[in-house]
């Protein structure tokens, strides 16, 4: 029978020295991301727009619902809308789509027998981009697994830490430093984060968009293009 | 979990919990297939009474076979079923039928080659006599159902696993925090390597439709080669702290592999629970080396060739480990012929063959991970140099990151190659300890990592 060498090693130290270390450096790293004016919000996951969209197969089927790119996603404001018809819609929008797979998903659905609003970005909509479409089609395989990580993070993590979102993990954000370019190699910067959002995906742009215009409109680093159109 | 696996209660109560967490845990993925799981496991733990009770060749043989073929029969089915039809329908066609099968659709249950390979090893032990059946059920469910290698191996042996639950387990204090010490090395492998490092790099070589420079081409398969390590190491490593954190202990799954010196040596380091199977349940019964030169080249070809099937449905698969057969047959050949000479002891000969075994490694990655023999041929025409023209693909963070990450990993195992991990800890201040074990955690929190399943998930 195999048995497994355990080293003599003081865990118990090792454990307090690890803990402390590592509160010390993810209070740090979060510091810095309040610094710059982030907020805990809601991650715009694969699996947060599923559990939105599962809401009409259980019991919201009569619901209105927002398809679009992120023109119907952006600073829609769900509170007011609830005020003037008396129901929040749900937000099924999804930057940089076309809204042609969503339209597709619902009416295929027979328990879908609201209204919906499709927003078209003709760009997006005819040429039936699709940044997010993997959203729509891994929706109906999401696992038990998969749907408790979503709303353990949503509710635990994310309302807490403002570090959490994918604009700031830590390679997307070395990816995106001023690198030297390689020839023969163009690289787009991508939009950096553009948005916060709320567990229903309400979604509104980040307030240093609206009011840091060097942030809104980066010089171009040496020798790179940069995208001038943000992703709609 | 660990609340009830130490709470004052009695050791089958413990065991029927760890067995049902298990189950949960596997059918958190898809609950219907939990009933494969429990067909395996009951057919083989009667068969294995059966075989045990009955003397005669005949019967054994037949009981055998039962075993034998449910676990290959879903084995086959799942995993190879649209293979099988999309290679008849081909082959027919050749002979101008055109024969239209309905669309199969068929879902293969995570951790079947694993499962399927630990109780079919569970009645070839009983039937050659190497152990005695387990008289309880409920020891054998938990083996089969243990759910730290449940999905993704290692391959547990029967004989290193059920005699743990025999009477009670609990970890140590020092068990327990390298329980979780290893936890966290798996999962920084995963996270903060695997994906993080090298899987943007791979995936982009690797979904290329363009031919490539030869240094993008290069460096997307030596990111694969990391990225495969960390993601499957970093799987089992983890499943080997769980268990320890329970008090189990299961063995090594990878000895630092690219510091292998020779082909022999790649399979005595990499995933050896797969390879120790295959040595002891299909090359040895074949003959191993026993019957001859010509026998022995054959019988390593049949072994590696039916060790790359196991790894997918598709001829990919069969390349690879098709590869890593002719691989060794030619150095077992070369070994005989020109092993002797002292020269091959020197640092200078070691270092060079590993590089060797490492490059040759890497060329059957390829096979391995593109998806068709057109992508893999058009990556290994510029990795080859038989076509320099390919453009260049991968920025300057994306090549200068995937290969200093390399290079640290091919070192780092280097490092290890002789030595073992647990020890290098022991040697180590538990300040130091304790530091490394915050800046992985603290890496693996802010890499954020995304919802990728582990690469062995679908073997």
């Amino acid at each position: 029978m195999y048995v497994r060498p355990v080293p003599a090693v003081r865990f118990g130290l090792a454990g307090v020295v690890a803990v402390v270390l590592c509160a010390m450096l993810l209070g740090a790293w979060e510091r810095y991301f309040r610094g710059v004016g982030a907020r805990p919000a809601t991650v715009n996951s694969d699996a947060l727009w599923a559990l939105q969209r599962e809401r009409i197969n259980h019991g919201e089927g009569d619901a209105t619902v927002l398809i679009g790119s992120s023109r119907v996603l952006f600073d829609v404001q769900p509170a007011v809308w609830e005020q003037l018809d008396g129901r929040r819609p749900i937000q099924l929008a999804l930057e940089g789509t076309s809204a042609v797979p969503a339209l597709e998903n619902l009416a295929a659905d027979t328990a879908f027998t609201g209204r919906l609003m499709v927003g078209v970005t003709p760009p997006i909509f005819f040429s039936g981009f699709a940044y997010r479409g993997k959203a729509i089609a891994d929706a109906a395989t999401l696992t038990i697994t998969a749907r408790a990580g979503q709303r353990l993070s949503m509710h635990l993590l994310e309302p807490v830490w403002a570090f959490l979102d994918p604009d700031f993990a830590l390679f997307t954000l070395l990816e995106r430093q001023d690198w030297p370019e390689r020839p023969g190699v163009h690289v787009n910067i991508v939009v950096r984060k553009l948005s916060e959002t709320q567990p229903d995906r309400t979604t509104r742009m980040w307030d240093r968009v609206v009011t840091d215009t060097v942030y809104r409109n980066p010089p171009a680093p040496s020798g790179r293009r940069t995208s001038g159109r943000r992703r709609a | 979990m660990l609340a009830v696996h130490y709470a004052p209660l009695g050791w089958t109560v413990k065991k029927v919990h760890l067995l049902i967490a298990g189950y949960v845990f596997y059918a958190a993925w898809n609950p219907p297939f939990v009933i494969l799981l429990w067909l395996s496991t009951v057919v083989d733990w009667l068969m294995a009474r059966k075989l045990a009770a009955t003397e005669s060749p005949g019967p054994r043989r037949a009981l055998l076979l039962v075993s034998v073929v449910l676990n290959l029969g879903m084995l086959s089915y799942f995993k190879y079923g649209t293979f099988l039809l999309e290679n008849f329908t081909a082959l027919v066609a050749t002979m101008g039928v055109q024969f239209k099968a309905a669309a199969p659709s068929i879902v293969l249950p995570v951790g079947i080659s694993f499962y399927t390979f630990e109780t079919l090893s569970y009645t070839l032990d009983v039937y050659l006599r190497r152990a005695r059946p387990t008289p309880k059920l409920l020891d054998f469910a938990l083996f089969v159902g243990f759910f730290p290698h449940l999905v993704a191996g290692p391959i547990v042996r029967p004989t290193d696993l059920i005699p743990q639950f025999a009477a009670p387990r609990r970890a140590t204090g020092r068990m327990f925090g390298w329980g979780l010490l290893l936890m966290t090395i798996g999962l920084f492998e995963k996270v903060v390597l695997a994906d993080g490092i090298f899987a943007p790099v791979s995936d982009k070589v690797f979904e290329a439709t363009q031919l490539l420079a030869p240094l993008d081409a290069w460096t997307g398969v030596l990111a694969f080669s990391a990225q495969i390590f960390c993601d499957f190491a970093g799987y089992t490593t983890t499943a080997i702290g769980a268990s320890l954190a329970l008090g189990f202990s299961i063995l090594d799954n990878f000895r630092f592999p690219y510091a292998a010196i020779g082909f022999s040596d790649f399979w005595r380091r990499w995933h050896i629970s797969l390879s120790t199977w295959l040595r002891d349940y299909l090359y040895i019964p074949l003959g191993g080396n026993r019957k001859g030169p010509a026998r022995t080249y054959v019988n390593l070809m049949t072994t590696m060739l039916l060790g790359g099937i196991w790894h997918g449905a598709s001829w990919t698969f069969v390349v690879w480990g098709g590869l890593h057969g002719l691989y060794l047959s030619a150095e077992r050949l070369l070994a005989a012929r020109f092993g002797d000479a002292a020269f091959w002891r020197t640092t200078i000969a070691r270092i060079g063959l590993a590089l060797l075994t490492y490059t040759m490694v890497n060329i059957t990655w390829v096979f391995f991970r593109a998806r068709t023999f057109e992508g893999a041929a058009r990556l290994l025409t510029s990795m080859l140099l038989i076509d320099r023209s390919g453009k260049p693909l991968l920025s300057t963070y994306l090549l200068g990151s995937a290969l200093l990450a390399v290079t640290g990993l091919v070192g780092t195992h280097w490092c290890m190659r002789d030595r073992e991990l647990h020890a290098v800890a022991e040697r180590t201040s538990p300040v130091l300890v304790g530091m490394a074990w915050g800046a992985m955690l603290f890496l693996i929190a802010i890499t954020q990592g995304g919802s990728s399943a582990f690469i062995y998930f679908q073997f």
